[in-house]
């Protein structure tokens, strides 16, 4: 951390609080000065500690819920799929092979949620369960969890993952009107948006009946989302459409087949024109044969983590790029503080009669402290901006390994997004 | 006692109805919408459910009462025949091989009951294969509506029952499947109660924290937990004491500024009456009294003028 700031461990030590505690305070806004990277603080060493206002008596029913309405998260993806498309698998795989680490990043989250995804995958694992045991329910509520893609331990962006279920997305409007506006109003606010297809709805060797399976089961209800996500952002998100249990299908539609199938069944992702339109197709699985009547299938995750490394690194930019113009409205706003003050100053140094030295040496000193406080917020932000760059450098190495790259409907690589 | 089915349940092939499969039908949106909520919160954590929940949930209207559970389970503790097993199979996992989950109950009109009795999985069951199965296969799946009819539940006597852990304004039970039932027993059959929700079994700390049940039966872990996290932050009042030193450094505060201004005009003020007063002695030293007194009124207006000025230039 930057000199003159403290860490949330540092600043609890300090106040003699927990770190849960200064967290609170810290996303109240209790802490003057208080910057916030991801999920990291920055506690400025002169805060003063903020007094308890909390009540420990008295009934509020409910309270824990309201809490919890107010996350953290730098962003959100939201990943889409029908029922069944393995949205739910692809999560625990992904959670378990991040979470033990990968080329050094890490995907965490609260400790009751990990207790709660790693025995669920344990389940997958366990070959001597039933297959129908060992897979997920087919559920009907919404999934949200808060996660943080960590590198060497150090968070580079906290995530909102917003998992839908499937019967959600078919139903439009029918049945609660409000359910369906938050789940638009979520895909809208989303940075990064996942397409899961069904991996199994490309066996055989007919490649136009492919092309059906993914229109019926798939297409058709997701591309009328993506046209309400432009109508109200007037662009596209950047977009990945997943293959889930490739292995599954691999035999029968290789990787060529299976971008044109995509390319096909997507095709308003995929027209040349104006539109800014970044669209990746990332086929992954879990493990090989785990689908198998026999529970014979190993886990061995493919490609899981390129779809979150893309999300977060398209957020990443976009951080970059507000953050680069808050340092030059931060730069602007001391400046005219600076002006203000000299203004005063010089006000006061050609009054001709009761000029007061007093006031003078003071308005100097205002200025003095105005310039060094404007050139360490600019410092702390011009650290901020090396760090997220940093972040977004290391990304980029395994980006590059996204195999299928379309930018404005011509297939192109990472490193062309990039330039 | 009058009651009506009420299911939320997938079928093989299309997903979860979100105005339920089966349900009253006078049902209004309002009532869906309440009866919604809450098996979403019964539903929650499906896959580390262990066992079978019990929900009621009651508005003063309805009361509505019913068993959440994979379909496999709760057929197991149903007592079918062989014939009945075989049968009920078909209903257990989904076309994608996904065990099936299901909250089956009644919805008991409260304004026209007055016995309460006791249901339970043989009742469920048979309600939910004499509607769903027909319909099982469907690939296109509309609500079923049912009226309210009379049906005969013997009462059971609730066993002992352990004082519950209050917790703010909920009521916490530790879970046990034969003390879950026996406070399903006591909660359903209890006339006089309104206005509550419960449901059993939720062992999940995330869904139990983030549900609002009135009475909910959870492991010692989690009620330990709950209790320890009850600390409450209602509407927070800024703390200004511990701003103003650090934010004092880059606003300008006004109150002081004009304290300094009201200073300076004092000591203008004071200047100008002596400046008078030395004028006034000078000219009655000088003998020429009625010159004296109009120099002196005039130097006053000349120089009053000048300060009045000169406090509206500092002023603005």
């Amino acid at each position: 951390m930057v000199n003159d700031y403290y860490t949330i461990k540092e600043a609890a030590k300090k106040w003699g609080l927990t770190e849960r505690w200064v967290r609170t305070l810290c996303s109240q806004g209790r802490i003057p000065g208080v910057v916030q990277f991801g999920r990291v603080w920055a506690i400025p060493q002169n805060a003063s500690k903020p007094e308890d206002g909390r009540i420990t008596t008295g009934e509020y029913i409910n309270w824990r819920k309201k809490g919890e309405e107010n996350t953290m998260a730098d962003t959100q993806i939201t990943i889409l799929g029908m029922s069944g498309a393995g949205k739910t698998c692809y999560l625990l795989g992904l959670y378990y092979k991040m979470g033990a680490g990968l080329r050094g990043y890490t995907i965490t989250t609260d400790e009751d949620t990990d207790v709660q995804l790693r025995d669920r995958y344990a389940k997958l694992c366990d070959v001597t369960l039933n297959k129908e045991q060992r897979f997920p329910a087919g559920t009907d509520n919404i999934s949200r969890y808060e996660f943080d893609l960590q590198y060497g331990y150090n968070t580079i962006m906290s995530f909102d993952w917003v998992d839908y279920p499937g019967g959600l997305l078919d139903r439009k409007n029918a049945g609660n009107l409000e359910e369906y506006e938050n789940v638009k109003n979520s895909i809208n606010k989303s940075s990064s948006l996942f397409i899961c297809v069904d991996g199994s709805l490309l066996l055989g060797d007919d490649i136009d009946e492919k092309i059906d399976n993914v229109r019926d089961k798939c297409s058709n209800v997701i591309n009328t989302f993506f046209t309400e996500y432009f109508k109200s952002n007037n662009a596209l998100p950047p977009t990945a459409i997943i293959v889930t249990k490739y292995d599954v299908c691999k035999d029968d539609t290789d990787e060529e087949e299976l971008c044109e199938i995509i390319e096909e069944a997507f095709s308003p992702f995929f027209v040349k024109n104006n539109n800014e339109k970044i669209v990746t197709i990332i086929p992954v699985s879990i493990g090989t044969n785990i689908m198998d009547d026999d529970c014979s299938g190993k886990m061995k995750p493919l490609n899981i983590h390129l779809p979150i490394f893309m999300g977060i690194w398209f957020a990443l930019s976009k951080k970059i790029q507000k953050h680069v113009k808050e340092i030059e409205k931060q730069a602007q706003t001391n400046n005219g503080e600076v002006s203000i003050l000299r203004d005063m100053k010089a006000r006061e140094e050609n009054k001709w009669i009761f000029k007061s030295k007093d006031e003078v040496q003071k308005l100097a000193k205002r200025i003095q402290d105005a310039e060094s406080k404007g050139k360490k917020q600019v410092e702390t932000m011009n650290y901020m901006l090396n760090v997220m760059a940093d972040n977004s450098d290391k990304l980029i190495k395994e980006l590059q390994k996204i195999p299928y790259v379309y930018i404005n409907g011509e297939r192109g690589s990472f490193s062309d997004i990039i330039k | 006692m009058r009651v009506a089915p009420i299911i939320h349940t997938r079928t093989f092939s299309c997903d979860f109805n979100s105005e339920f499969m089966v349900r009253p039908e006078t049902f209004m949106d309002n009532d869906v919408k309440w009866v919604r909520k809450n098996v979403l919160m019964a539903t929650g954590a499906i896959d580390s459910l262990n066992g079978e929940r019990w929900m009621i949930v009651d508005n003063g209207k309805y009361r509505v009462a019913g068993v959440v559970g994979f379909l496999k389970n709760i057929a197991e503790k149903c007592n079918l025949s062989d014939e009945q097993r075989k049968d009920a199979e078909e209903l257990f996992c989904d076309d994608k091989g996904r065990l099936v989950y299901a909250f089956i109950g009644v919805v008991i009109d409260k304004q026209n009951n007055d016995d309460y009795g006791l249901i339970g999985y043989d009742y469920l069951w048979n309600v939910y294969t004499e509607l769903i199965k027909p319909i099982w296969k469907r690939t296109y799946q509309q609500v079923i509506t049912k009226g309210f009819m009379q049906v005969e539940f013997c009462r059971q006597e609730e066993g002992n029952i352990a004082e519950p852990y209050k917790v703010g304004l909920q009521e916490l039970y530790e879970t046990n499947v034969i003390s879950d039932y026996n406070l399903f027993s006591r909660y359903l059959c209890d006339a006089n109660r309104a206005d509550f929700t419960f449901c059993s079994n939720i062992q999940d700390f995330n869904l139990a924290k983030s549900c609002d049940f009135t009475v909910m039966t959870t492991n010692q872990n989690t009620i330990t937990r709950l209790k320890r996290d009850n600390v409450i932050i209602p509407s927070f009042q800024p703390d200004i004491s511990s701003r103003t030193e650090t934010e004092s450094i880059s606003q300008y505060p006004q109150p002081k500024e004009t304290e300094t201004k009201k200073k300076s005009m004092l000591v203008l003020i004071v200047c100008l009456l002596i400046f008078v007063i030395i004028i006034l002695i000078l000219l009655l030293l000088t003998g020429n009294s009625s010159t004296a007194g109009t120099l002196a009124l005039n130097v006053m207006h000349c120089q009053s003028q000048l300060a009045l000025q000169e406090v509206v230039m500092s002023m603005f």
